[in-house]
């Protein structure tokens, strides 16, 4: 038996719709009456916050951090995630688990026939998933927003 | 081949994403006015709590085995409802939205190029792991055989999710196993008639002659029964009517008898109805407001009235509205009845940026505009009807019961799960 990462592979599976979901249109200045102005030749879109935040709008979810558990990775208390359930972790993903009733955050290390969840506060001791337990993740973090 | 996709215990399926205690345990959601049980989890049907129970018999029962009970979260439920027809959308263009909780989609042409059974698999698995929400997919070719279909492969673990109805045997099979009053578009009286009949399966139906159906079940009978023998009748309504008008009404927890409590209510609506228009950057030339007593109380005098005001210049402003939608309720009022709902509607809805001006027009309407905006950004971050008019009371003495609400985990900054370390 394998460890069971759950769904691997599941986002090269989307078929069709990557085509049905960019077909926004571009802003191209405003039209007016009068002369044209050679600078609309050189407008670019502005930036899209949730364009660059949010790869997958239906899957998306905020989370804030309760705790520093994390810190070593810069997390901290306050901070807003954004949370990916659709997105595949790789090595080095930190992950959200939701066990008891509580989401936790754990950086996902592969090894040969484990995988390791970390917290990056020293203090904490890694847990250890063997070949056969099944590890469910709640989503994987994409984004940590922190107001200064 | 047509699918239909139904989320599992859906109202409870939403909570549980949220909140993994609830996993394994039986879990109910209960009707507007914490009146009785609209979902529940298998674990809760298993305990016997029936659909639509009422609270108050089965109380006993729920603390006895610790049931996990909830008010209605319909912001949460419709934000996951988008959520997974969204990622519906990425499989199929064609998908009509049936309820809340299902949609279906039309895999015409699809048969060529996937196999179908492969391709809902991973529908399901996608939709499980990207919003938590597990569902059921029924795949035949109508409507009304994918509806069963759905159902099997909610009620039968072995079918993995999904459920495919494509040739002539399992088309029979089906039918056989499917008890009259489940099917599609069969209502309670027919069900009771054909069951006087000792029909008592769709297989049943389906035996009786065509001329039969037709002159006893008129049209929509004969649709049925044609669909329940494979051929297509009943399209896909994939075209979404343009919003023309917006509801807002509610039923009260307890009958309202007098004028200051009922217009509260009413004044109420039309704020969350005017938070709409500007939602969707539109404005109202019209409002309804209607009231009604209850219907169930034939022991009371009964009344229900409506009536339409005219806007002079058409608004999405809560002042300009609730004021014409107070006076309207002042014609309607009549003090001797109890009241048991009362709502109102935005009509003739026009965009924001087409509103015909009137020369006459005393309002500021730059002023009302960015009041309105103050308004809308402070309830969008601390929760509906945090900032509101007066005239809209406090609703102690109407509003209906939810004592037992989930957070809003998606759409609410306060309200946003918070990780344990």
């Amino acid at each position: 038996m394998e460890t069971k990462i759950v769904n691997a592979g599941l986002n090269r599976l989307i078929p069709i719709a990557a085509e049905l979901f960019a077909s926004e249109v571009p802003l191209l200045g405003i039209v007016s009456a009068g002369f044209p102005s050679e600078a609309f030749n050189y407008t670019e879109e502005s930036i899209d916050f949730n364009r660059m935040l949010i790869k997958h709008r239906e899957t998306t979810f905020c989370l804030w951090a309760g705790g520093d558990s994390m810190r070593g990775d810069g997390i901290f208390k306050g901070d807003l995630l954004v949370v990916d359930k659709l997105e595949e972790p790789y090595d080095n993903s930190i992950v959200i688990f939701s066990i008891g009733g509580e989401f936790t955050l754990k950086r996902l290390k592969y090894h040969a026939n484990y995988v390791e969840l970390l917290s990056s506060n020293p203090e904490m001791e890694s847990i250890i998933v063997r070949e056969g337990e099944e590890l469910k993740r709640w989503g994987v973090l994409r984004f940590v927003i922190k107001k200064f | 081949m047509f699918a239909l996709v139904d989320c599992n215990n859906f109202f409870v399926s939403c909570e549980r994403v949220f909140d993994s205690r609830l996993e394994g345990k039986p879990v109910i959601v209960l009707s507007n006015n914490d009146g009785c049980a609209i979902a529940r989890s298998n674990e809760a049907k298993a305990l016997g709590i029936k659909m639509g129970a009422n609270y108050f018999e089965i109380e006993e029962l729920c603390k006895k085995h610790d049931v996990q009970v909830f008010s209605t979260n319909f912001v949460l439920y419709a934000d996951m409802s988008l959520r997974v027809r969204g990622l519906l959308a990425k499989f199929c263009p064609e998908i009509e939205d049936y309820s809340i909780d299902e949609s279906f989609l039309d895999f015409s042409g699809f048969e060529q190029y996937f196999d179908l059974k492969t391709y809902c698999s991973r529908i399901a698995k996608t939709v499980k792991q990207g919003t938590g929400i597990p569902v059921s997919i029924g795949v035949a070719p109508t409507k009304t055989l994918a509806k069963i279909a759905s159902r099997f492969a909610k009620k039968y673990s072995g079918y993995k999710d999904v459920c495919i109805i494509d040739s002539e045997e399992k088309r029979t099979k089906a039918l056989q196993r499917c008890a009259i009053g489940d099917v599609w578009g069969i209502g309670r009286r027919y069900t009771k008639r054909l069951l006087a009949m000792n029909i008592t399966t769709a297989y049943d139906f389906t035996q009786l002659s065509r001329a039969w159906v037709r002159k006893n079940m008129a049209v929509t009978g004969e649709r049925t029964y044609r669909e329940l023998l494979g051929e297509s009748c009943v399209k896909m309504e994939t075209i979404e009517p343009d919003r023309q008008t917006i509801m807002v009404s509610r039923s009260f927890g307890k009958m309202i008898g007098d004028y200051a409590t009922l217009s509260e209510a009413v004044a109420t609506y039309t704020g969350m109805g005017a938070a709409k228009l500007r939602k969707q950057k539109s404005c109202a030339k019209a409002v309804l407001v209607f009231i009604h007593t209850n219907h169930f109380r034939a022991d009371l005098p009964q009344y229900s009235r409506h009536i339409v005001v005219t806007l002079p210049v058409a608004s999405n402003s809560t002042p300009e509205l609730l004021h014409y939608a107070l006076e309207g309720l002042k014609n309607i009022f009549q003090p001797q009845f109890l009241y048991k709902k009362a709502g109102v509607m935005m009509m003739e809805i026009v965009p924001e940026n087409a509103v015909q001006g009137n020369l006459f027009d005393k309002i500021d309407r730059v002023k009302h505009h960015d009041l309105m905006k103050v308004l809308d950004s402070v309830n969008e971050k601390y929760g509906r009807n945090t900032l509101k008019f007066a005239v809209m009371g406090d609703g102690k003495a109407w509003k209906i019961k939810q004592e037992r609400l989930s957070p809003c985990y998606t759409t609410r900054l306060l309200d946003f799960p918070v990780t344990k370390s």
